[in-house]
């Protein structure tokens, strides 16, 4: 009785102070982030001026259109980050997919100003004067192009 | 020393009325319930995306690839069906730890795409944590015939390792600003970029971002007294376990922290802003008891 008592006072111990201690544990392990263990990086970098990869759809009237990220790939946010930058570190051919399932996608939605167009495209900002004195981008480069459908988008100008 | 050890002992060990595990089991499970039927499109779109981003965490790393989709519907209807017998205590000793496995291998897949969210962290421990103790002693189904000597207090050392579960976690968050940044973190600079880069990158990935973030970045005085705000809200967690006092205090503050996250970024952790991440460090069958006294008035 005594010895079932005192193994259950341990087990507690055991477990109640051991999780803990691994949520602590990165601190001094140098982990790097996972679940549920986490190093909890988020705000704690600085950002400076960040390149940003995006996919946009340009229209004919010369005219750009922030895709919603569904019609990326995923309906997180931050997950359509992680699929675009790995679809450009991927290169041409990851590109491609990407840039191509997209305007399916954006063909099939029928969005408005009718875009023929979808770019992947490499921006870097100054976030703060982004939003304090306009959002020019400090630097930019489109990286893919390629056509919506025309099937679907009639009277649609050829892919650049 | 031996009496550090000894009054260590005592708070870890102090008994609760069984009332308050099985609140707590009410109101975490309850609230993953409610959660997994809420983000069962966010739990489920990894059967769309591409076995190339596959990027294993924690216990997914034991696949050598992602689930088949028909895989994935199963785990998350069995977890499903788990969570909702977890929160009526039914066969508890062993829907328990299977719900707290099957809940942490679906959010674990969940993250294992290349982009790790940190809202379901706490969660995660929290589950596992409340199926090592008899949570199901009181308010379960199918109820139990009355016991001729009702169970007294038990051992409160789960709800004691919630508590420092929970403190961890702020004070690594905490810790990470410090680790990266220095005491430069509360000059204000790293919290201003950070919102207008979240706004940035929300607006050039065609998503909704908060107007009131950016409305803020021009003001640039501001952003010290709140970078000094959020960073005692993570480093000062650990005075939450002095008392109820303390605990009311700084559950607030990080309850506020979390609520400035989501006014200035639209990002929201909905464990803690729905206030469930904090309710072990109170005693809830009094609050309850209190509040059905004054319903019989």
């Amino acid at each position: 009785m005594i010895l079932a008592e005192l193994a259950r006072r341990w087990g507690a111990y055991v477990v109640g102070l051991g999780l803990p201690l691994a949520v602590l544990s990165p601190l001094f392990s140098g982990a790097a982030d996972s679940f549920p263990l986490s190093t909890y990086p988020m705000f704690s970098h600085a950002r400076g001026q960040p390149t940003l990869y995006a996919v946009v759809a340009n229209t004919p009237d010369a005219g750009e259109q922030r895709l919603a990220p569904e019609l990326v790939g995923s309906k997180e946010v931050l997950q359509t980050k992680v699929l675009i930058q790995r679809a450009v570190e991927g290169g041409e051919a990851t590109m491609a997919e990407l840039c191509r399932g997209t305007a399916a996608r954006v063909a099939a939605a029928g969005l408005p100003g009718e875009p023929w167009e979808v770019a992947i495209v490499r921006r870097q900002y100054d976030p703060i004067l982004y939003f304090v004195r306009g959002p020019t981008p400090i630097a930019e480069e489109t990286l893919f192009r390629c056509a919506v459908p025309k099937a679907l988008v009639p009277g649609a100008p050829a892919a650049r | 020393m031996k009496s550090a050890l000894s009054r260590f002992d005592a708070w870890f060990h102090a008994p609760v009325p069984r009332e308050r595990l099985a609140l707590l089991r009410l109101i975490i499970g309850g609230y993953a319930l409610i959660y997994l039927l809420a983000r069962a499109p966010d739990l489920l779109a990894p059967a769309r995306y591409p076995e190339t981003a596959f990027a294993p965490l924690g216990i997914v790393r034991l696949l050598d690839a992602p689930f088949a989709p028909g895989a994935l519907y199963a785990t998350y209807a069995v977890t499903l069906l788990t969570a909702a017998l977890f929160v009526l205590g039914a066969g508890y000793r062993w829907v328990a730890p299977l719900f707290s496995v099957l809940l942490l291998a679906l959010l674990s897949y969940r993250h294992s795409w290349g982009m790790i969210f940190h809202t379901d962290n706490l969660l995660a421990l929290h589950v596992p944590l409340l199926a090592c103790a008899p949570a199901a002693d009181a308010f379960a189904l199918p109820r139990r015939a009355p016991r001729a000597d009702p169970p007294g207090p038990t051992s409160g050392w789960v709800v004691r390792a919630l508590c420092l579960v929970t403190v961890a976690s702020y004070v690594v968050a905490g810790v990470a600003k410090l680790e990266n940044l220095g005491l430069a973190w509360l000059g204000g600079d790293a919290l201003r970029e950070q919102i207008a880069y979240d706004a940035l990158r929300k607006i050039e990935l065609g998503s909704i971002h908060s107007p009131f973030g950016p409305w803020l970045l021009p003001h640039g005085w501001l952003f010290p007294p709140l970078s000094a705000f959020s960073l005692a809200a993570e480093l000062l967690a650990p005075l939450a376990l002095l008392g109820l006092g303390w605990a009311g205090v700084w559950c607030a503050s990080a309850w506020l922290f979390h609520l400035g996250v989501l006014a200035t970024m639209a990002i929201v952790f909905p464990y803690p802003i729905s206030g469930c991440a904090f309710v072990s460090f109170f005693p809830l069958e009094r609050w309850l008891a209190r509040a059905l006294d004054q319903l019989r008035r």
